[in-house]
């Protein structure tokens, strides 16, 4: 029975063909199926890389004023770069890039090892950080008398320069609204007597001859003073409630506390104290039995740094009674 | 014996057989011939697939950034304005070999350390480049850093 089928050739060239289509179909089904493993492989590593410039782009830090801060020593120099991190991820700091812009020297600086002695130090800063110091180790020491470039470079690649002293261009654009603010619940009223200031509750006997003074409170929360203008008014908006809720808009201009008249030059507001601003609101007359709510805004302006400053400060409702 | 000696004998159908074992030998070596064709065909194609693939896949991962360009004197010679020295980082995750600097669009033949410079990740390279002319303050000058996979940095700066 074996012998016959051994014998018997039909059927022999199919079985040899089919062999043969199978080889070649599996030798190319071989080949397309690495290729796709390389595709994959290659996608991958774009992918990656992807994600790491994302990453570099998603960088952002913002060199806070004055830049330098804290100069001391006599060599090395100590001195911290402030810096915030405005990115959600943490950022490495991995050189510091000093330019004399002066006399055209260039100080680089690592990260500072137990045996080295510049460098700089705390140069990982974590996400969202806000006045992240960097220590700084130089062998130079940057005065106000020379001109300095510094420049950040971070681990992935991103470049962060400042210069130092700030242009003033630069330093105005760092002045955040908030550097004066408004010290909450101070606006008070007066009259005859300036010292007498009333509490944010006040009825028509405190308006003298007409006229109504208002006190307020103000903090310099920045780095540098600020010497604020006679320029300086209040803007206020009072809603009277018995009178179909009629708006009045009145503005009143900053006086002399002691001559109640008009501004005697200026106020400096140093940085973190307070200072307090006096306004003048002439021809006010609250109806008797009135209730009017005001509420203010402050458009101050100045100077900072020997140049034109301004900003605005919005404050709390203040209840009138006529 | 004799059934034997005949069987030899007999010259019917030898012509046919013969024609079977030429054609089989023709089939048989065709089928080895274009066998060893397809795997070599394959084999090559793999090797180029893989040299490309490699060759793009290791070109993406490049990653590196002018960090710096200092324009100052060639050594021992103050004032002659003829350095101009590039500080480049590798911030991807694999070496790469910095094959050319161009200045202003210029191959620059003088640089130390002598290129081609590999650079291993992570790392700073600090070249100096000896310029025919002076630079002059406060010109631009294009910058263009290659390497040799074909990745290209550049940026224009400005001479103090």
């Amino acid at each position: 029975m074996r012998k016959d089928l051994w014998r018997n050739k039909r059927g022999l060239s199919t079985v040899v063909g089919s062999v043969f289509i199978v080889l070649i179909i599996m030798l190319g089904m071989n080949s397309f199926m690495w290729q796709m493993l390389q595709h994959n492989d290659y996608q991958m590593a774009a992918a990656e890389v992807n994600s790491s410039d994302q990453e570099r782009v998603c960088e952002d830090l913002a060199f806070q004023y004055p830049g330098v801060t804290g100069l001391n020593g006599t060599g090395p120099y100590l001195f911290k770069i402030l810096v915030n991190n405005n990115c959600p991820l943490d950022i490495q700091t991995v050189r510091i890039y000093i330019y004399d812009k002066t006399n055209s020297t260039l100080t680089i600086l690592d990260p500072k090892t137990p045996s080295s002695t510049y460098g700089f130090e705390n140069g990982y800063i974590r996400s969202a950080k806000f006045n992240h110091e960097i220590q700084v180790y130089s062998p130079i020491e940057p005065d106000d008398e020379n001109e300095y470039e510094l420049r950040l470079v971070t681990e992935r690649g991103r470049l962060f320069t400042t210069l130092y002293p700030m242009p003033l261009t630069n330093v105005f654009a760092n002045v955040q609204q908030s550097q004066v603010v408004y010290s909450a619940n101070s606006l008070k009223v007066g009259f005859d007597n300036s010292s007498d200031w009333w509490p944010p509750y006040a009825s028509a006997a405190n308006v003298t001859s007409g006229k109504l003074y208002m006190r307020a409170v103000f903090g310099n929360s920045g780095t540098s003073p600020i010497v604020l203008s006679t320029d300086s008014v209040l803007l206020s908006q009072i809603s009277d409630a018995t009178a179909n809720d009629k708006v009045y808009y009145i503005g009143g201009h900053l006086i002399d506390p002691a001559t109640k008249e008009g501004w005697p030059g200026s106020l400096t507001v140093e940085p973190g104290t307070t200072g307090y601003l006096y306004f003048h609101i002439d021809s006010w007359n609250i109806p008797s039995g009135d209730v009017m709510v005001f509420t203010g805004s402050a458009g101050l302006v100045g100077t900072k740094d020997g140049e034109f400053w301004s900003g605005a400060i919005l404050m709390d409702a203040f209840k009138i009674t006529g | 014996m004799n059934k034997k000696l005949s069987l030899l004998r007999d010259r019917k159908a030898v012509s046919q057989v013969v024609s079977s074992l030429l054609i089989l030998a023709i089939v048989t070596t065709l089928c080895v011939t274009v066998y060893g064709w397809a795997v070599s065909t394959v084999g090559d194609s793999q090797d180029n697939f893989n040299f490309i693939y490699e060759h793009r896949k290791n070109a993406i991962k490049e990653r590196f950034t002018l960090e710096y360009v200092f324009f100052t004197d060639t050594d021992g010679n103050p004032g002659d304005h003829k350095n101009v020295t590039i500080y480049v980082r590798n911030v991807g995750n694999t070496d790469l070999t910095i094959s050319d600097v161009d200045l202003n669009g210029t191959l620059s033949p003088t640089v130390n350390p002598t290129l081609p410079q590999t650079l291993p990740s992570n790392q700073v390279i600090k070249l100096s480049v000896t310029l025919a002319t002076s630079w002059n303050s406060n010109s631009t000058t294009h910058i263009a850093v290659t390497s040799e996979r074909g990745n290209l940095i550049q940026g224009y700066w400005e001479a103090p």
